[in-house]
């Protein structure tokens, strides 16, 4: 497992968070919004909220039910914090999650617009399913793809994490198989590069998770890096090959 | 005319459009644009405005100017480009029809990208290149030792990987500003004339000798007709 975020060319903050932890198969990406303090604040309380409720399920496998509740404890942080501080109102974040289990399970937990990517092959396959203005006009058949439509509606979300008093994220359970590799990311990612680049990268350096996370941040930075950009490569076989190297 | 909006955390304090030649900004009074805080020093810096060309220059200041997250001494100004003194934020716009405040700079941002912007799914290089005159500089590996000796290998695309798999694995990556090698795998790190590199980038430079997996070989650029 690797991450890299970059705060882009534009913005001055970093509004996104990432955090995981290798021993614990765990990964988490957030991207905050509401500009200011807020969305940096947002992601970072989102990301903490959820490693420290996951982390303490100690000796036991993790179920979908502790990834619902660690993003109902992540949003109420969130929304309390905004309540709580006016200078925060209105912030929020996205969520996106790993459990990569020791049973050779993947659990996956999304709100909001960032992505998990699995790159099984030579394929790549988004594993979530935004929840943006521009996804479900697209899958009402308004639009052809969420790329066509206007850009005032980018980034507009249909479910974060903090705005309102509860979240539900969407969690879904896949199978690992050895040699996947696994990409969670920010828009700042997705908007700056195409998915056949972003394939291609893992495609080739996918085995070395820090090399491929620095070169995708790198190639969104050199197409404009209008936002910030966050990623974390999770590599099915680096828990393999760690192994065989120290044995 | 060139416009100054001043915020400070978000919030739009003044706009001001520049009208003299030479614009001062600090926090004494004599300052054209006074900003009264101990953040910003005394003369802070200064804006130079040559019809829709504005010029910032930061006069030794205490703190620091910032643009894009950047510190720096001197620097053109571009459209939408945010100048940060302390706390404080002065959104640069070169026109006066540009439209949108300071709250959704975010879609602004975006939209002005998408109009400068090469279409996505083309590398900046190449874009560049389309602009520029009919050549671009391309990179190329030529195979010095081994088997291969003598063949070329063109570095056309973004990413190129040399070596052994299992043994040892380099990535030349293509970027705007040229090409840079890095480490990807094996205990053996890549050595570039004759220097063992670390985990980090590094840039090759023209008849750079590189040597992976017990193969040399010599990067060059050659100027190739699109």
């Amino acid at each position: 497992m690797a991450m890299a975020s970059h705060v882009g060319l534009v913005r001055l903050r970093n509004e996104d968070c990432v955090a995981f932890n290798e021993k614990r198969g765990l990964a988490v990406l957030a991207d905050g919004m509401g500009g200011h303090a807020g969305g940096a604040e947002a992601s970072q309380m989102a990301v903490s909220a959820w490693m420290e409720r996951l982390l303490a399920v100690d000796g036991e496998m993790l179920v979908e039910d502790d990834l619902r509740h660690a993003a109902h404890l992540a949003n109420r942080a969130v929304f309390m914090a905004s309540r709580r501080d006016p200078g925060l109102r209105g912030m929020g974040s996205t969520l996106v999650a790993g459990c990569f289990r020791a049973d050779g399970v993947l659990l996956v937990a999304n709100v909001g617009d960032s992505r998990l990517y699995r790159l099984r092959g030579d394929d790549l396959e988004c594993l979530t399913h935004d929840h943006s203005v521009l996804r479900a006009q697209c899958d009402a058949g308004m639009i052809g793809s969420a790329s066509e439509g206007p850009v005032a509606l980018r980034g507009l979300l249909t479910r974060a994490i903090g705005v309102e008093a509860d979240v539900v994220p969407d969690v879904t359970a896949f199978l690992l198989a050895p040699n996947d590799h696994y990409l969670l990311c920010s828009d700042g990612l997705t908007d700056m590069v195409p998915e056949v680049d972003i394939a291609e990268v893992l495609v080739m350096l996918g085995g070395s998770p820090q090399v491929a996370a620095e070169h995708l941040v790198d190639l969104a930075i050199d197409r404009g890096g209008v936002d910030n950009v966050s990623v974390i490569v999770v590599s099915s076989c680096t828990s393999v090959r760690l192994g065989t190297e120290l044995g | 005319m060139p416009r100054l909006i001043l915020s400070m955390d978000g919030l739009v304090l003044k706009e001001m459009p520049l009208e003299k030649e030479r614009t001062t900004i600090g926090r004494k009074p004599h300052n054209d644009i006074q900003i009264d805080n101990l953040a910003i020093s005394g003369e802070h810096a200064a804006i130079v405005t040559i019809l829709n060309d504005a010029f910032l220059e930061d006069l030794n200041s205490t703190n620091g100017t910032y643009v894009n997250g950047q510190p720096v001494k001197k620097h053109v100004l571009q459209n939408n480009d945010v100048v940060e003194l302390g706390k404080y934020r002065l959104k640069f716009l070169a026109e006066q029809n540009t439209g949108g405040s300071e709250h959704d700079e975010a879609v602004s941002f975006g939209a002005a990208l998408a109009v400068d912007a090469p279409a996505s799914g083309v590398p900046p290089v190449e874009a560049a290149a389309a602009a520029a005159p009919a050549v671009s500089v391309v990179g190329m590996i030529q195979i010095l030792s081994g088997t291969h000796a003598g063949r070329t290998l063109e570095l056309s695309k973004s990413l190129t990987t040399l070596g052994k798999p299992g043994t040892q694995v380099a990535v030349i990556t293509r970027r705007p500003h040229g090409y840079f090698i890095t480490h990807v795998e094996g205990t053996v790190f890549p050595v570039v004339n004759g220097h063992s590199l670390d985990a980090q980038a590094h840039r090759l430079n023209d008849h750079d000798i590189i040597e992976i997996a017990g193969v040399k070989m010599e990067f060059f650029s050659q100027t190739v007709q699109n």
